[in-house]
């Protein structure tokens, strides 16, 4: 028997760990050993990462600790999961080898990208391998490299599957009359838009007495997740509705326990939409807020279930008239193609045969990966080691432009500034601290 | 019949004036109405539109009563809704069939800038975009939408915002001979970090003091006045600018496109100009591919350069020219916009 696939996946926020989770569903022929570093963050849900520790070996190193790791160079491939800067971050500390030398490193999405492809992306490229759910964002992909260096970019399909149920989903008639609207953080994000999307889901609830509607709340009040926000859902609907109707409740269960036992779904822009079709539940997406690229309205307008929920009769009738969404649009998506895992597998087993070459930036092509922050402040240290005091200037400026809030950053360059070469001395090395 | 185009910005009436001598090199007859202009300092060439009127105030007007089209080249998008409204709920109180209206960005945009101006135009009937890149991302933003969702069909009109060459006999620029020039394009609010337009003063300070053979031409591409300094709380006394280095006049902006050896900027849209007029050009890639620095459009450019990567101007003549596969798909490529225009209100209006 040949020896398994070993997978490292690193995740920070719970976005990032649901995306190492939906990976995990590798057919068993495949042998993959996965281990998941959840980078040590407050507020991560704790059922999160009871699943991640279900799904193999389960770290929770830093990032610091994670690069200089025995076992890191050991894997097959590593999954990076994290956000912003840090996932150039970590491409540039380990992609200083060749690929031959080292686990393969890829990376992803999280879910459906509504807004800021091209930064995401930016962020990305140069990565041996970049994950996207489908068509829609290949084709993005393309348009955005096309006669550039970053052309050469390989990419894999995995699509927007994140559960593979144990047992066959209940018929829609045996399963309750219930509505599950999956909350989203800030989407809507104004205030006066989440109160207008409760008052219409409370008024479909008063419209619908036989019908239970359970609001899913993204995170529970004293968790985090990747975007903030002011309001919890749960003060939200108070302030919105002051009593609701006995038939509209929040429930924390895990989400697909309450769509394996649900008709309908309700979303504005939820990648919990092909969540739903995983447990057999049928989705609706919330079209009250019109075209809002905000909201990421304009990216599920095409499913063929945008509804207008004010204007829905009652969810009998609603439950009658739904159809399942547009097969075109799901493929385009990301869903019921044979994009998945398997397909990363494979294609992570393909570049250790025939390693992919360094995209190398040419003079005029930029992406972010070149403007990381860690790696400013790390070619600042190494201009600070060879008192050339006007370049690491120069990239302490650049670094406090990207973060401004930044104490040390802002400490080194307030340090390589004087013009004193004994006080400058003496404020180097207070001021120092580790980059990794 | 007439069509009228509706502006409020310098850089929207600019583009209108040019939009309108274009058609009416066709034998379209068109009026242009513009807000007053709030008197501040311009770097667009002095002109005015025929009818200075603020758009709010056209309502209450005959002004649009005999237009076979209104183009509506608004800043403010909100604006912009509520006067497509506004005409369409006059004409039907008035029994009249109202003139289709169109409008889009002004210069090319992609990405979510992009989404954001197609979705604040949803209710015009023609959308005006500019190149291939543009209708290929309208697309995919559209797939699959219900036919109750009625999408606004598009048109590509390239670069119709600017000239289409440079000043006579400035074709070639000053390419050949010393003294060179380089334009350096200052936007309002970008780049959007604290401090980062005093580093790029003192970064260009350096270049201009390393290069005595070249000049260095700021120059905004907004309307100022003369409170608002293009750095926050510039005191003048605070800098010790080299003698070749200085600030443009107002009105000049196309004069020093036409006559500039290389062009630099972050994300403004003149820097279209300088590429299609052939200038050496600099995108300043410090401030990374965001959004909300506006570089996104520009990755794929070929254009992009760090400045620390620049020591001192000579070099930029030997820069890379951009790439003019993305030049052209930004809407380079499309030379008769003006009649691709009349062409799609033809085919919209019944």
């Amino acid at each position: 028997m040949s020896r398994p696939f070993r997978l490292l996946l690193i995740g920070d926020s719970d976005s990032q760990l649901l995306a190492c989770e939906s990976l995990c569903r590798f057919p068993a022929e495949l042998a993959v050993e996965v281990t998941i570093n959840a980078i040590p963050r407050n507020g991560t849900p704790a059922p999160i990462l009871k699943r991640a520790q279900a799904l193999g070996r389960l770290w929770r190193h830093e990032m610091g600790q994670l690069l200089t790791h025995p076992e890191l160079m050991q894997f097959d491939a590593i999954g990076v999961f994290l956000t912003g800067s840090k996932i150039s971050d970590f491409r540039l500390a380990l992609g200083l080898l060749p690929a031959s030398e080292r686990p393969l490193l890829f990376c992803g999405f999280n879910g459906v990208v509504l807004e800021k492809f091209m930064e995401g992306m930016s962020w990305r490229l140069g990565y041996d391998l970049i994950c996207l759910s489908g068509e829609r964002d290949r084709e993005a992909l393309e348009r955005m490299v096309a006669s550039t260096p970053f052309l050469r970019q390989q990419t894999v399909l995995t699509g927007l599957g994140r559960s593979t149920p144990a047992t066959s989903p209940l018929p829609n008639d045996d399963r309750p009359r219930r509505l599950v609207f999956a909350e989203q953080v800030v989407m809507p994000a104004a205030a006066r838009d989440r109160a207008e999307m409760v008052r219409i889901l409370a008024e479909l609830a008063r419209r619908s007495p036989d019908w239970e509607v359970l609001i899913k709340p993204r995170i529970a009040p004293d968790e985090a997740t990747f975007h903030a926000s002011d309001s919890h859902i749960s003060s939200t609907l108070m302030q919105t509705l002051g009593h609701p109707p006995a038939n509209l409740q929040l429930d924390y269960r895990p989400l697909p326990e309450l769509l394996r036992h649900a008709r309908l779904m309700a979303t504005v822009s939820s990648t919990a939409f092909f969540d739903a079709l995983d447990h057999g539940c049928r989705p609706v997406v919330m079209a009250d807020f019109g075209i809002a690229p905000s909201s990421g309205s304009h990216v599920f307008a095409g499913s063929g279930v945008w509804r207008t929920l004010a204007e829905v009769e009652d969810l009998d009738a609603l439950d009658q008239e739904l159809p399942l969404p547009d097969p075109t649009w799901l493929a385009w998506m990301g869903y019921g193609t044979d994009a998945g895992p398997a397909a990363l597998i494979r294609a992570l087993q393909a570049l250790k045969q025939d390693p992919p070459a360094v995209i190398n930036e040419s003079p005029g092509h930029m992406s972010n990966a070149n403007l990381s922050f860690t790696q400013l402040r790390r070619s600042a240290e190494e201009a600070i080691v060879a008192k050339n005091w006007e370049e690491a200037r120069s990239l302490l400026m650049l670094a406090t432009l990207l973060r401004p809030k930044h104490r040390n950053a802002a400490r080194r360059l307030w340090a390589v500034q004087w013009p004193n070469r004994l006080m400058r001395r003496l404020l180097v090395a207070i001021t120092y601290r580790d980059v990794g | 019949m007439t069509i009228v185009l509706i502006s409020d910005g310098g850089a929207e009436q600019h583009a209108c004036r040019l939009l309108a001598d274009r058609l009416e090199q066709q034998g379209q007859p068109c009026l242009t109405i513009g807000a007053p202009a709030p008197g501040w300092h311009s770097p667009w060439p002095a002109g005015r539109p025929q009818l200075e009127i603020p758009a709010d105030a056209l309502l209450g007007t005959t002004l649009l009563e005999e237009a076979t089209a209104i183009g509506l080249f608004l800043q403010d998008t909100d604006q912009l809704d509520r006067l497509v409204h506004g005409y369409r709920e006059l004409c039907r109180h008035r029994g009249r069939k109202p003139a289709p209206v169109f409008s889009g960005p002004l210069a090319p945009v992609v990405g979510d800038k992009l989404i954001s101006e197609l979705s604040s135009r949803h209710r015009c009937d023609l959308v005006l975009l500019h190149g291939e890149r543009q209708r290929q991302e309208a697309a995919a933003m559209r797939f699959n939408w219900p036919a109750s969702l009625k999408a606004p069909p598009l048109v590509c009109g390239g670069f119709w915002f600017m000239p289409e060459r440079p000043h006579l006999g400035c074709l070639s620029g000053g390419l050949s001979t010393p003294p060179y020039s380089l334009l350096v394009l200052a936007q309002q609010s970008i780049p959007t970090q604290i401090g980062a337009k005093s580093q790029m003063l003192r970064q260009l300070i350096r270049w201009a003091e390393a290069s005595p053979q070249w000049h260095v031409v700021i120059q905004r591409d907004h309307a100022w006045n003369d409170d608002e300094p293009w750095i926050p709380f510039y005191e003048p006394e605070d800098w010790t600018l080299p003698p070749n280095l200085g600030f443009g006049e107002p009105g000049q902006m196309l004069t020093l496109l036409s006559n500039c050896t290389a062009c630099a900027g972050v994300s403004s849209p003149w820097l279209f100009t300088a590429m299609a007029w052939g200038r050496r050009a600099m995108v300043i890639g410090d401030f990374g591919i965001h959004s909300s620095q506006g570089t996104s459009g520009f990755f794929g450019s070929g254009a992009m350069h760090r400045l620390r990567s620049i020591h001192q101007l000579d070099q930029l003549l030997d820069l890379p020219k951009p790439s003019q596969s993305w030049l052209e798909s930004m809407g380079w490529a499309v030379h008769d916009g003006p009649a691709r225009l009349r062409r799609a209100l033809k085919e919209i209006t019944p």
